[in-house]
């Protein structure tokens, strides 16, 4: 077993980055994940790495712009007004297929502490365009630490941003962590990387453009040739990177879908209602996109309903509805259920069992 | 007797005038024929005056002027 | 006779067979001619980098034999930043951007990095406008100066125009900030030598680096070409004039 210990949420990005090879952060401090930043700043300088705060988060993903192009790897992170200001810099980053990791700690809209109400913005995507990134959701300090990792790995792979979602509630929570470095494989050629022609094995000069098939380039001569490669892109990302756990799934009759610090909870509900005999399940999604459709409507047409549990006024429903394609009962436990109608309100799992046996 | 000769690119010229106001000899003019643009294209009507200073080719925003200096004479008059 | 090249398409100039996208007596051809010049004279061929922004010199980065790369209107002094604290020395990095793209929606790029003191190098081309859409007013049109979005000519309403080399140069981080010009076979050698002084602090690791061109405009400006030389040396030069504003050898 690898070495043990106790790590704040926030600060197991930068471990998750550091295993990871990640060579430069760029960011802006914002409520509540200054703890990141603050990480990276104490630890890369000191390491030889990058470290550079900007004057804003467009700021910021721009610099991740410039540096992602070089070929290393790099990441940034904020929360949710941040990542709105970010929005033209991921439909660049998308269009110029550069590899990053940003990550958002969801606060609730525009107060400062947790919530989900970022899920629609991270899988939709707020930018222009139509572009798709993969949206990873930790629900544990442990799983924020590997799912850097794997993002770095996911970026590279498909040359795409990735996300890593978490919230104010997981940021700052504490847990016990073992360090392990994930190992996926050597990393691939970056022949792209815009280092300076000499860098380059046949010595002709590299471009990087956000306006790819706009100009005419040899590797994509038209508009369509951009468009349709991207679309390729999707389509596999789509089926081979979507990533849940499940829990008693096989005879459930009532299904919850959950993500992140609610997951947790409906963990809980979970316990306390299969222990009164109740036939519950959870499906947890890993991915918010792409999101576990397949498994969601196997369950529906067996029959099952469903009950999403968010923390928001409904936004993955929308995709769980989706999923069933009409076929079962969709219900939501959402931010108006919170045991506390302030900022500091949660869902705990008294208001999960409590629906869950209204559904019985 | 010339010290260099000037080539305009009628393709490429736009007829912006820059050559005929910054040459430092008054060799070039600008004439009324149309380029394939449909410009008033520039003519060197003094090409015995041409220095090879490159001051045509330096002004000129459309890459549209390559200037030459002559290499020394030829030994035998043919 | 034989004759010897001397002067014309700069050897690092992307050649294409078709005329290149610039209108009537634009001053963009001239500083992309220009930039070939400088990296080859300089030698850094194989580590200029040019990152550009969005306007009609954005396709100029197609046209300089060397590695590019196009981001955000406003942003290439910020990609720039984080490409040069990835690469270091290894790489000159060079933004060219318009005047709206550096100090209007790009402001916070820009004196940002003036003030760090990144180690790189923006080249501003102040046409006054916004060209590529049209001719609107940008932070450095001037007092009286007619545009689609002043069409009364700039006055009191809409503010007063931004001093580029002198705000900039004002900051701490910057080791050179010039403007120049293409008014003139002399002013060309002298932006020209401004360029490379430019440059040659982002080599010698001094600090950030600032040349503002003063560029024609003519179809936005609705003048002809050779009027539009005699708008920059009566109207323009008056209020932002050419020279070394900033030249330090350490900036401790």
């Amino acid at each position: 077993m690898g070495e043990r210990f106790l790590v704040q949420g926030n600060q197991a990005v930068g471990w998750g980055a550091l295993d990871a090879d990640c060579e430069g952060f760029f960011g802006y401090p914002i409520t509540p994940q200054n703890e990141i930043i603050e990480w990276f700043a104490r630890e890369f300088p000191k390491r030889g790495k990058a470290f550079l705060q900007s004057a804003s988060e467009t700021g910021a993903i721009n610099m991740l712009h410039g540096a992602a192009a070089t070929g290393v790897r790099v990441m940034t992170s904020t929360s949710g007004p941040g990542w709105s200001l970010m929005q033209e810099g991921m439909a660049n980053l998308c269009n110029a297929e550069l590899p990053c990791v940003i990550v958002d700690v969801q606060r609730g809209w525009n107060t400062t502490r947790h919530a989900q109400t970022d899920y629609t913005s991270v899988t939709q995507g707020g930018g222009f365009g139509g572009y798709k990134t993969i949206v990873l959701a930790p629900a544990s300090v442990q799983e924020i630490y590997e799912l850097v990792q794997l993002a770095f790995y996911l970026a590279d792979k498909y040359l795409t941003p990735v996300l890593v979602v978490s919230d104010a509630i997981l940021g700052q929570m504490m847990e016990a962590v073992e360090l392990k470095r994930l190992d996926f494989g050597p990393a691939p050629e970056k022949d792209w990387a815009i280092r300076g022609k000499a860098s380059h094995p046949d010595g002709n000069r590299r471009a990087s453009s956000i306006a790819k098939g706009m100009l005419p380039t040899a590797q994509y001569p038209n508009l369509l040739s951009f468009w349709r490669a991207y679309n390729d892109k999707v389509r596999q990302m789509e089926e081979n990177e979507v990533r849940y756990e499940v829990h008693h799934l096989d005879d459930a009759q009532l299904v919850l879908v959950a993500f992140g610090y609610v997951a947790r909870v409906s963990q809980e509900a979970l316990r306390r209602t299969r222990a009164k005999g109740l036939r519950v399940g959870l499906i947890r999604p890993v991915t918010l996109w792409p999101f576990p459709s397949q498994v969601i409507r196997g369950k529906a047409a067996q029959g099952a309903k469903f009950l999403v549990v968010e923390d928001s006024l409904g936004q993955m429903i929308a995709d769980v509805r989706l999923a069933v394609e009409g076929r079962a009962e969709v219900h939501l436990v959402s931010s108006l259920d919170r045991h506390l109608p302030v900022e500091e309100g949660a869902i705990y799992p008294e208001k999960v069992v409590e629906k869950i046996e209204e559904l019985f | 007797m010339a010290k260099g000769e000037v080539e305009i690119n009628d393709d490429f010229c736009r007829g912006c005038g820059y050559c005929e106001i910054f040459c430092s000899q008054g060799c070039i003019e600008m004439t009324h024929k149309l380029s394939p643009l449909g410009l008033p294209i520039p003519a060197v009507v003094h090409p015995e005056k041409c220095t090879g200073c490159g001051i045509c080719a330096w002004m000129c925003p459309h890459l549209a002027i390559e200037v030459y200096k002559y290499v020394g004479a030829t030994a035998s008059a043919d | 006779m034989e004759r010897k090249w001397f002067a014309g398409t700069p050897k690092l100039w992307v050649r294409v067979p078709v005329p290149i996208p610039f209108c009537t007596g634009c001053n963009h051809g001239t500083a992309g001619k220009l930039i070939c010049e400088v990296i080859d004279e300089m030698g850094i061929e194989g580590k200029a980098i040019l990152v550009v922004g969005v306007g009609c010199y954005t396709v100029i980065s197609m046209l300089v034999n060397i590695d590019s790369v196009m981001v955000a209107h406003g942003r290439p002094c910020d990609a720039a930043s984080g490409m040069k604290r990835i690469l270091g020395e290894e790489a000159v990095i060079i933004t060219l951007q318009g005047d709206g793209d550096a100090l209007a929606i790009g402001t916070e790029a820009t004196v940002h990095a003036a003030a760090r003191g990144e180690k790189i190098t923006t080249i501003m081309l102040n046409n006054g406008n916004y060209g590529t859409t049209g001719g609107q007013l940008g932070p450095t049109t001037i007092m009286g100066q007619v545009t689609t979005t002043s069409p009364q000519g700039r006055n009191e309403s809409h503010g007063y125009p931004i001093p580029a080399g002198e705000l900039i140069g004002s900051l701490k981080g910057v080791a050179y900030s010039a403007r120049g010009a293409f008014t003139s076979p002399v002013n060309y050698q002298r932006t020209k030598r401004y360029l490379k002084a430019a440059i040659q602090k982002q080599m010698d690791n001094v600090g950030y680096s600032f040349v503002e061109i003063l560029s024609a405009c003519p179809s936005n400006w609705h003048l002809s070409a050779r009027d539009s030389i005699k708008f920059i040396e009566e109207k323009i030069i008056p209020e932002f004039p050419l020279g070394e504003l900033k030249n330090v050898d350490s900036i401790a």
